[in-house]
């Protein structure tokens, strides 16, 4: 039994680095969902015409109806038919099952899919996620995937992060 | 009812593990490619050392068994390749290893003046990475910085076209790779390669040469020297570095033993 154990253990430890480079730079890549949220974006701004002020939205929950994450807007219209929320001053924030919040987002504005829980800011926003802290213009988030894209001015400011390169020279 | 907790966690790892296990061969050869491939992952890594492998090795402890240097691994092996009793190298890889000198009085009190010296102290500011493109994988743990790549930490800046950092659970980098132009530097020093990486577990950099040219490793302060090879490899923790397809070059003439650790500022 322990050795059963010990063997899964040693052999999930040497598969831990496995890193699928090839898939992992074609879904970096692959920016058809961008596109559709721009054009979501763009058909909000045209068409707004109800936007509630100071509101909070829930995007998704737990299984037992906990929220892991949640909109706040300064500004905001939710766009029943599609899914789609549209809002100004923006902080999207995820919540671990005790109700902790683990990343956060801040966006002037940005465009949130309930349906497909994606997102697009397309100013200046920046995410926050323990120690690291990313910020650009142009930020595409997935729920989902836990994966936040930067399209321009990309900058990052990170604690505990330090290459021993500084050895090296 | 742990027994059953236990043997159903242990049926978890396994089939975990079968199932990692078997995608393993898949995505470990995508890895050797990323590591192996300087430029986009299609292009091949640097050559295998024709020319002599030259390996400079502190002093080490009493206790520490001789390092034996093997012969020159591939370039995308990451494995280490210090191993004691290791086979002799074979005749088109012949090694150099530069033995530690016996050293005079005044040197030593020299050096002990130099380490009693004060060393910079670091504030332990946040390291700062710019790009033009960036994407950040939560459950992957990967950072990917694209174009106009450039870190400025305390200890060293550095510029690449792109920059992979990969970081374990608790955010600590474990894995950084950086390609295409890759350019290290600190007050006195730098380092120019074509790909670079830095395995913290190994607590390893390796410097890799562009297809047609050479990993420069420069010191630009009074005792300079340069040190150019195919492939740099150095390893943190015993502060020994290994170079293939070498060419150091130090000022007063021949290399000496240490000269690339004083090289190396070490």
């Amino acid at each position: 039994m322990r050795l059963a154990i010990a063997a899964a253990l040693a052999l999930a430890s040497c598969t831990a680095f496995a890193f699928d480079s090839v898939a992992w730079n074609a879904k970096c890549a692959d920016d058809t969902e961008i596109v559709r949220l721009k054009a979501e974006f763009e058909k909000c701004l045209a068409t707004t015409n109800s936007a509630a002020d100071d509101i909070e939205l829930p995007i998704e929950q737990y299984e037992d109806g906990r929220i892991k994450s949640r909109l706040k807007a300064k500004k905001a219209q939710i766009f029943l038919g599609s899914g789609v929320v549209w809002g100004e001053g923006i902080t999207v924030e995820q919540y671990d099952e005790k109700g902790v919040v683990t990343a956060s987002l801040q966006a002037d504005s940005c465009v949130v899919d309930r349906k497909k829980l994606t997102g697009w800011a397309p100013g200046l926003a920046t995410a926050t996620a323990g120690e690291v802290t990313v910020s650009g213009r142009g930020i595409y988030f997935s729920f989902k995937e836990e994966f936040v894209k930067i399209t321009a001015d990309a900058q990052i400011k990170v604690k505990s992060v330090h290459v021993d390169f500084g050895r090296l020279l | 009812m742990t027994f059953v907790k236990n043997i159903a966690a242990a049926a978890a790892l396994t089939a975990f593990a079968a199932v990692a296990a078997g995608k393993q061969a898949e995505i470990s050869a995508l890895v050797d490619e990323l590591d192996a491939a300087p430029q986009k992952a299609a292009v091949s890594a640097p050559a295998v050392a024709e020319k002599p492998v030259v390996q400079a090795a502190a002093p080490a402890p009493a206790d520490e068994k001789p390092v034996v240097q093997a012969p020159a691994p591939a370039p995308a092996d990451e494995k280490p390749v210090m191993q004691a009793a290791a086979p002799a190298p074979t005749e088109e890889k012949p090694v150099i290893q530069a033995a530690p000198a016996e050293e005079q009085p005044a040197e030593k009190e020299k050096k002990a003046a130099k380490k009693a010296k004060p060393k910079k102290e670091l504030t332990g500011r946040d390291a700062k990475i710019t790009s033009e493109t960036m994407a950040y994988d939560r459950k992957e743990g990967v950072l990917f910085f694209d174009r106009k790549v450039y870190v400025d930490d305390e200890q060293y800046q550095m510029h690449a076209d792109r920059v992979y950092v990969f970081l374990s659970g608790t955010n600590d980098v474990k894995r950084l790779v950086a390609l295409g132009n890759v350019a290290l530097t600190n007050e006195f020093r730098s380092a120019t390669c074509d790909k670079a990486v830095y395995v913290k577990a190994q607590s390893k950099v390796v410097l890799y040469a562009p297809e047609n040219g050479v990993a420069t490793l420069k010191d630009s302060s009074e005792k300079g020297g340069t040190i150019t090879g195919s492939k740099i490899t150095f390893w943190l923790d015993s502060e020994q570095v290994e170079v293939n397809q070498s060419d150091i070059t130090v000022p007063g003439g021949a290399f000496k033993a240490n000269d690339a650790k004083k090289l190396l500022g070490k």
